[in-house]
């Protein structure tokens, strides 16, 4: 690489070999490349910076991904808006052998509960969770931090600014979930029956 | 204690250091358990069947656990006042009708989630877990090639450095000045005593260096407590001007 006489930057010659590269291999040979890579989550941004190649097309190539990899020892883990790639949960078993991982701690009830409405409840504060639990949940939310399972996502725009809650990437490969939306049902009542009692203002 | 909940109920494992309050947690989940204990589904009735055990429970958490006994006794309330309106002949238009409703369907959520946490649960049990990669790649670096130090190059960097130090000459270690706060008092007060009217900055002026100067400075502020020297400034962000006030006149400056 020569310097350039004007100042044109460097990275605007860049965009065009790179076309030419990911044309070459095709966008879904890069990005797995990338993922195998990254020892974290990758966004479609970020991907899309990388590759040069515009952020719609990542998703396509990502979904398409995503269905190479049903029948594999490799799974695509779509937490936010990042992509990651784990190990099958089939085959944990012998990836725990490898790791030489025998034991494993357990969560309490109380942190699975927590876990669970922050799972599903997302991004969510302390006292939400405590107003469906009718615990206090300090200790089941530090153990849960601790562990790495939910993490800090932002804060509430109200008085106190409240810090909210999510699940972390790890989260979902601990429990051997591929994406939020592959947790299992939550069964709850009607929300009509609910809400639409509550506001009889008693005007008659 | 007690017969523990978990002997009854479905198999939760119970672990971990939370303190738990004979097995169960936190008033939704005792009045869930007494509810699924007597197979009665979640509804405003069978919230209100199983009122006087759940305040025979928080009567006994009450005594023993102070902190944790304030939402069973919300609860507790919830449910006496429940009970005191089911007695009661109804009155059509009241708003705390809904209660028992109410109740039974923060009950009902709770229960979902419950039911949720005990699936993550056996799935955490299950260790069907995904992997993430364990170490990252390493950017490869080319390797010292063994015999390519040469002691001739390690002496001639040291002597060109022995060198350079000689060529650097630093002197002598400086002493730190230490400029006393007494000793710009005495400055200003011959300064003022003097000239008699005197401008900070011209004050300013003749200090050396910053230590200097904010020693004359709080030197100042030392003689205007004393009442030795009047500030006076036209206008804001102004020249300031220093007058010298002997402490003789000192008895009627508090009158002016």
């Amino acid at each position: 690489m020569t310097t350039t006489p004007d100042d044109e930057p460097l990275a605007a010659a860049e965009p065009a070999f790179a076309d030419r590269l990911v044309d070459d291999l095709g966008l879904g040979v890069v990005i797995e490349a990338l993922l195998f890579v990254a020892d974290r989550s990758l966004t479609v941004d970020e991907i899309a910076e990388i590759t040069g190649a515009p952020a719609a097309d990542v998703s396509d190539s990502m979904s398409r991904l995503e269905n190479v990899y049903t029948d594999r020892g490799i799974v695509l883990l779509q937490h936010a808006d990042g992509y990651r790639l784990v190990s099958s949960p089939r085959a944990a078993t012998f990836c725990r052998r490898l790791l030489g991982l025998e034991t494993r701690a357990r969560l309490s009830r109380a942190a699975l509960e927590t876990l669970g409405i922050i799972a599903y409840r997302q991004p969510v504060t302390r006292s939400e969770i405590e107003d469906i639990r009718g615990v206090d949940a300090d200790s089941a939310l530090a153990t849960l931090l601790a562990r790495g399972l939910v993490e800090e996502v932002g804060r509430l725009d109200t008085p106190g600014r409240p810090v909210q809650f999510g699940t972390s990437d790890l989260f979902l490969a601990y429990f051997g979930i591929a994406s939020l939306s592959a947790l299992p049902e939550l069964d709850l009542p009607d929300p009509e029956h609910g809400e639409a009692t509550s506001s009889a203002t008693g005007d008659d | 204690m007690r017969v523990p909940w978990r002997a009854v109920g479905q198999h939760s494992a119970l672990t971990g250091f939370e303190v738990r309050v004979d097995g169960f947690d936190g008033p939704l989940d005792l009045l869930l358990e007494l509810i699924e204990r007597q197979g009665l589904d979640i509804t405003g009735v069978s919230v209100l069947a199983v009122t006087d055990q759940f305040l025979a429970y928080a009567h006994d958490i009450e005594a023993q656990y102070a902190d944790a006994a304030s939402e069973f006794l919300l609860v507790g309330s919830q449910l006496l006042l429940l009970k005191s309106r089911a007695l009661l002949p109804a009155q059509p238009d009241d708003p705390e009708e809904e209660t028992a409703d109410d109740l039974a369907a923060r009950l009902r959520v709770y229960a979902a989630f419950k039911a949720v946490a005990a699936e993550l649960g056996d799935r955490w049990e299950s260790g069907a877990s995904s992997f993430i990669r364990v170490a990252t790649p390493l950017v490869a670096q080319p390797p010292l090639e063994s015999g390519s130090g040469d002691l001739d190059v390690l002496m001639a960097a040291m002597q060109s450095l022995i060198v350079r130090a000689d060529e650097l000459d630093v002197g002598p270690p400086v002493p730190q000045r230490r400029v006393s706060i007494d000793e710009r008092v005495r400055f200003v007060r011959e300064r003022l005593t003097s000239d008699g009217d005197l401008a900070f900055s011209a004050l300013a002026a003749e200090c050396r260096g910053r230590d200097e100067l904010v020693a004359t400075f709080m030197a100042l502020l030392h003689l205007v407590i004393e009442r030795s020297v009047q500030v006076v400034q036209a206008r804001p962000f102004g020249e300031m001007r220093l007058r010298w006030t002997p402490p003789t006149a000192g008895g009627d400056g508090e009158a002016t």
